[in-house]
């Protein structure tokens, strides 16, 4: 009980503070003018009006946000943050979390005054007006002076706006510090985080002054004012989505804020090459899927599309480079792989195997392993992509003719053989010329050798698990030359092997 | 088991070694010296056992707990690292105050009391901001036993303290280790290192025993 008396005491002494009275006397002479504007406007438009006019058009009006209320908050919120971020209170409360939390408390002992003071001015406008729960004619106006003609038409009652709007500035308000406090409890830099208060201002003076209504959701002031809000959405719970993602965000980074994120992130960085690949493969298929008709196409169409591939016959620049990213780029993961094996550790894992076939083959077959697992991923993926994209989900293909056995059988099979000759080409050209600049080159020339006119009987084993080639080739033609040319690798490699290491 | 163990820590400071594989226990109820030049890492050290920094390499257990994992900052630790930081405007006994109501176990008198121990007066209207260093530094060192805190981690506590509270202050910590309190403190004068029972030096980015 003292320590509330104590919480009670310290905020009264706050309320009477020089500052809260300036700013109120402040807000007072503007809400005077702008109670005038709204008066004689309703006198030209022959309407009446009633309390919510007044004091929900001062609760709204982007100029007291603008000018007052963000720059306002923006003070109270890093002066709090810089205060008390400290040893002595973080090694107290155990965590960034709960300092984040405790500043957010803290925060709200003084913006609550600012809000009250705000909603006491919108309210001691209205005196000498008539007093009404419902909205008056000029509400529903679309005049010049009236802004409630939007949220007139959505809440039965002024009451409910006037809730809302409370709703709304406690939810930003808050979302604002606990965005500052991370911010600073991240980087430590109180120039950053000032620099970041001064960018705020400027873009939610740059979003109300310059967006066009269609983008009105980027601007900040959006989010202080319910008729803004209701403004700049078709549908409000776009804008409830948005405002429940920067919570979801804060409370994620919340949740991550006290661990070593640094060391994580360091160990995530072998796989980060793995994740980029896989980013560029799901952007890919996500870009195929635009470009498909979701009421037409089936989830198969966004798999056989996206890896559609190139052929002698046919040729488009989108498949060819997507084409690359996804073999190529994955034979280059690969080969970063392999040169490690050879590279690093290969001759201290030689004369322990004591046998080059061994050794090859005690990394190979993880290769091998993987390229199935890669394959049925972007299988999986393209199906979930499409799914999400509205494509139906039905197993047949529209916009190819072989039938989808052998599609799959052209996709995994003949895929699994090519991406196999790929990597036996990359050993041999590592192991014989060791320098891993090489391989780009080598990988060039396979893209040359994919170009059309080049390849029309397809017999050059490369680019051949492209899914257009069922289109004019047998599956099992292809299996038959990707056998062939990966017999005569693998005998390559036996060659090699016999040769002198090139140490 | 050590109330405070380092394995193999290792930390740089912009790509440059500041620690490297530092391995260190520190048992209950004794006093630890951390000596080394300046820019050796003392206080990076004493940061990575608050937990205010993460090392860069090995584990830091607190009570066989890793830091970090449940807690990011360990409890019941005092703590006197770099200036402090104050609010400007009030008191010192309000300073203190607001530092106790986080935690909320103990009462004005305690305040008090720890302010008389160190050479303060609880009842003085002068500003923090108005302190000299000597009084800020005993203000540091209230905040830090004021909870009766087990864990004290002081850089520098004798630092700006005139001759007969450094006296005072070097009896209060030997009177804490009997209490079984853990003090881990580090200074550059000789003469506060002797109440150490153990002292380690950091030399060459490692830490070795004195």
């Amino acid at each position: 009980m003292p320590r509330i008396k104590f919480y009670i005491a310290r905020y009264l002494e706050e309320l009477i503070r020089f500052k809260w009275i300036a700013i109120g006397v402040s807000i007072y002479f503007y809400a005077r003018m702008l109670k005038k504007q709204i008066v004689e406007g309703s006198f030209q438009e022959h309407m009446s009006i009633n309390v919510w006019d007044i004091s929900l058009n001062i609760q709204n009006d982007s100029y007291i946000i603008l000018y007052f209320v963000i720059p306002i908050i923006l003070l109270i919120s890093t002066t709090s943050i810089l205060e008390d971020f400290n040893y002595q209170t973080l090694i107290r409360l155990g965590t960034i979390k709960k300092w984040i939390l405790r500043s957010l408390f803290k925060f709200w002992k003084k913006s609550s005054i600012l809000i009250l003071i705000w909603v006491f001015m919108s309210l001691y406008m209205t005196i000498k007006l008539p007093v009404s729960w419902n909205w008056s004619p000029f509400s529903k106006s679309n005049g010049v002076y009236n802004d409630l003609f939007e949220i007139s038409a959505v809440f039965d009652s002024p009451l409910w706006a006037f809730v809302l709007e409370i709703a709304l500035l406690i939810l930003t308000f808050s979302i604002l510090h606990i965005a500052l406090s991370l911010i600073y409890a991240t980087t430590k830099k109180k120039s950053l985080l000032l620099v970041f208060c001064v960018a705020f201002f400027i873009w939610s003076i740059a979003g109300f002054k310059l967006l066009p209504n269609k983008f009105s959701f980027f601007a900040p002031t959006t989010y202080f004012s319910i008729t803004q809000y209701f403004h700049a959405f078709d549908s409000p719970i776009m804008g409830v989505g948005i405002l429940l993602g920067a919570i979801t965000f804060c409370y994620i980074y919340l949740l991550l804020i006290d661990r070593n994120i640094k060391q994580h992130i360091l160990s995530t960085r072998p796989y980060l090459p793995f994740l980029l690949y896989l980013f560029l493969c799901v952007i890919g298929i996500i870009s195929t899927s635009f470009s498909l008709t979701s009421h037409k196409n089936t989830i198969l169409d966004t798999w056989v599309i996206s890896f559609r591939g190139v052929s002698s016959n046919f040729f488009t620049y989108s498949s060819f480079f997507y084409y690359m990213i996804v073999f190529f780029g994955l034979i280059y993961l690969f080969s970063m792989e392999m040169n490690k094996e050879i590279d690093r550790m290969g001759y201290y894992k030689i004369i322990r195997f004591r046998n080059l076939e061994k050794w090859f083959w005690s990394w190979f077959k993880k290769i091998l392993i993987k390229t199935m697992l890669v394959l049925i991923l972007l299988t999986t993926l393209s199906f979930i992509i499409g799914a999400i994209m509205g494509m139906k989900c039905n197993f047949y293909v529209t916009d190819f003719e072989s039938s989808v056995l052998l599609i799959f059988y052209q996709f995994f099979i003949n895929g699994f053989l090519q991406v196999v000759l790929y990597i036996l080409l990359i050993f041999i050209f590592s192991w014989t010329r060791r320098e891993s600049v090489q391989v780009l080159v080598l990988i060039s020339s396979f893209m040359i050798l994919m170009l059309p006119g080049v390849n029309p009987l397809g017999i050059i084993p490369v680019g051949l698990n492209s899914l257009i080639y069922t289109e004019n080739f047998s599956p099992f033609h292809i299996t038959l030359i990707l056998l062939i040319a990966n017999l005569i690798m693998y005998f390559t490699i036996k060659y090699i092997f016999t040769k002198n290491l090139k140490i | 088991m050590s109330i405070i163990s380092i394995k193999n820590v290792t930390k740089n400071f912009k790509k440059n070694p500041l620690l490297e594989n530092i391995n260190l226990d520190i048992d209950k109820g004794k006093i630890y010296g951390i000596i080394g030049p300046n820019g050796s890492g003392k206080s990076v050290l004493f940061k990575m056992i608050c937990g205010f920094l993460f090392p860069d390499k090995g584990d830091i257990l607190i009570h066989g707990e890793k830091i970090g994992k449940k807690e990011r900052f360990p409890d019941n630790f005092g703590v006197i690292i770099e200036r402090p930081g104050y609010i400007a405007n009030k008191t010192g006994f309000q300073n203190l105050k607001e530092l106790s109501l986080i935690r909320g176990t103990i009462e004005d008198r305690q305040i008090s009391k720890t302010m008389k121990l160190v050479g303060l007066d609880p009842n003085s209207s002068q500003k923090v901001k108005n302190f000299s260093l000597g009084m800020k530094q005993k203000l540091a060192i209230c905040q830090a036993i004021m909870e009766e805190q087990q864990v004290l981690i002081l850089d520098e506590p004798f630092n700006a303290l005139d001759i007969d509270s450094v006296k005072r202050i070097r009896e209060l910590l030997l009177k804490f280790k009997d209490e079984g309190r853990t003090i881990l403190l580090t200074s550059h004068n000789q003469e506060d290192i002797n109440i150490c029972d153990i002292v380690y030096r950091i030399n060459g980015y490692q830490l070795e025993q004195a």
